[in-house]
């Protein structure tokens, strides 16, 4: 386990790009949340729904919690914020398991805007995901929510 | 203290109190679901993202 495994996906995104290693490109929706991730500077996750089950939590990883994250790598969640399924922890503001990655099957997505700063502008960000997958990714059938204040945004 | 959304397909997205608690009120999630088609590839998104990149 490498302490460097444990930053924020946004700061892991920003030190590719300062270190002009360049970016990832994987595919419409998740070049979209790297997009919305360096402009905000906040972790995005976008995530398939087919692959999830029962309702959401966002919770503090148990002790010997842990999953295998897109770069093949064992991430031990342990107090680190998850976000859970009935079946478990698939996804953190760190690095997102395997298990529900977008890819070009997918139809049903949630998109996760990490704020540890407050809600500010997150409501502009949301925006420019919907904006952006509308035009990008045949986008349709959205509906915004900022969990913290149970705002629903139409 | 928690808070939940829900949205598509009845899917609840529920903050636990524990995480709430200790952010002293900062954290917050923007949540959105949506229906959409992925490509492999958008030239360009690809280069907005590039150019996102070198501000």
């Amino acid at each position: 386990m490498r302490l460097s495994d444990y930053k924020g996906s946004n700061e892991a995104l920003l030190k590719r790009v300062l270190s002009s290693k360049g970016l990832y490109q994987i595919n419409t929706v998740v070049d979209t949340n790297n997009y919305v991730s360096i402009e905000s500077l906040r972790s995005v996750g976008s995530y398939d729904l087919s692959q999830l089950a029962g309702d959401i939590t966002f919770r503090k990883g148990l002790p010997n919690e842990k999953y295998t994250g897109t770069t093949n790598r064992s991430l031990f969640l342990k107090n680190l914020p998850v976000l859970c399924d009935e079946n478990g922890p698939f996804g953190s503001p760190t690095s997102d398991s395997n298990r529900a990655l977008i890819n070009e099957t997918t139809t049903d997505v949630l998109t996760v805007i990490y704020s540890f700063d407050g809600p500010s502008f997150l409501e502009e960000q949301l925006l420019k995901v919907k904006d952006l997958l509308k035009t990008y990714a045949a986008g349709e059938t959205f509906s915004m929510f900022i969990v913290k204040d149970k705002l629903k945004l139409d | 203290m928690e808070d939940t959304c829900a949205g598509s397909k009845n899917v609840r997205i529920t903050v636990h109190k524990d995480l709430l608690e200790a952010s002293k009120g900062l954290l917050a999630l923007g949540v959105i679901f949506s229906r959409v088609k992925v490509s492999k590839f958008d030239q360009n998104l690809w280069n907005l993202l590039q150019k996102a990149g070198e501000k």
